[in-house]
């Protein structure tokens, strides 16, 4: 009987000893050390969207120079030309000279060293990265 | 802004988590100010001069919000938070100090007779784990604190599960006879008068 009795006094101890644990009073400076830890937060995310948007950069730069030396411009250029002439046909085939179809025509060739497939490409490519973009800026505020 | 801030301040715990887990650094923040204070607390009362227990309570923080998709909600976030500082803690504790101090525990000359307990009954928490050893005070702390089990304090402080049981066992002594000495005092009368 008294063994029991010691049991649940020890368990009533544990219990109690919890409870001071977890008992505490919310410090003076709890704002204080909360801004010095999201400012810890932020300055970490800082540098990796620094180091991510650094390493993008000269990612892209050896894509590119890469891309240039391949020798996939030569290609590239006989494919612009080729568009070009098309283009040509078809404003004469329509005949509509002066029209908005001649306008676009013109858009598009723009020259022997430029092909429009990159330019979409550009800009598609630059638009997914405007979403990505705003979508991450959204997140963040 | 501030419409936010009230929002933030009205939410529960585990919405704030959801939105941390989400990315956002602001409904983060609300939970260090929530349990800072309860983090630093224990890092003190495990033996952490101030400034280290801020440091490590910063860390502790810091690593909760890496890991926070781990935290499913089974216990508080508090406690989450605080057995990630108490490991953090007891990390640098081993780093910092000779190991053999987790050697089994010595008999003292500091036991605590009934007596001269009943004298200084009540008094608070902190004053009473002062009086127990270092080891003693970090073993009580790990499990009644941060609430890791014996088991899992052994492991932390990579030590066998024994020692760490009886190091728990003479700070629980020490602490029951500074803290709340009358049941047990009562108890043994009863025993006597039952005898």
């Amino acid at each position: 009987m008294t063994e029991r009795r010691l049991v649940m006094a020890d368990r009533e101890f544990d219990l109690e000893l919890g409870r001071l644990f977890a008992e505490v009073a919310a410090a003076p400076d709890a704002d204080g050390f909360a801004a010095r830890v999201t400012g810890r937060l932020d300055r970490s995310w800082g540098y990796r969207q620094g180091l991510i948007g650094g390493l993008g950069i000269v990612g892209g730069l050896i894509g590119g120079a890469q891309f240039l030396g391949s020798g996939l411009m030569k290609p590239l250029g006989v494919a612009l030309a080729q568009t070009n002439a098309a283009v040509a046909q078809f404003s004469a085939a329509q005949a509509v000279t002066g029209s908005t179809v001649r306008g676009v025509a013109d858009a598009f060739s723009v020259g022997a060293g430029f092909d429009t497939r990159i330019l979409m490409m550009s800009i598609a490519l630059a638009v997914v990265a405007g979403g990505l973009f705003l979508t991450r800026t959204i997140r963040e505020i | 802004m501030a419409d936010l801030a009230d929002k933030r301040a009205a939410a529960h715990d585990l919405e704030l988590v959801a939105l941390a887990a989400a990315g956002g650094r602001a409904p983060f923040g609300e939970l260090v100010r929530r349990h800072g204070s309860g983090v630093r607390a224990l890092m003190r009362r495990m033996g952490a001069d101030a400034t280290l227990a801020d440091d490590i309570a910063q860390d502790a923080f810091l690593a909760a919000f890496e890991q926070i998709g781990d935290f499913r909600g089974e216990g508080t976030f508090a406690s989450w938070v605080k057995r990630i500082a108490a490991r953090l803690y007891v990390k640098r504790w081993r780093r910092d100090r000779r190991i053999d101090r987790l050697a089994a525990p010595a008999d003292d000359a500091a036991q605590i007779t009934a007596g001269e307990a009943g004298a200084v009954a009540r008094i608070d928490l902190d004053e009473a784990l002062a009086a127990l050893s270092e080891v003693e005070r970090l073993c009580v702390s790990l499990c009644c604190g941060a609430g890791l089990s014996h088991a899992e304090a052994a492991l932390a402080l990579n030590t066998p599960l024994g020692t760490v049981k009886s190091h728990v066992k003479r700070g629980m002594d020490k602490l029951r006879a500074r803290l709340a000495p009358e049941p047990r005092i009562n108890d043994d009368r009863k025993a006597s008068r039952d005898g």
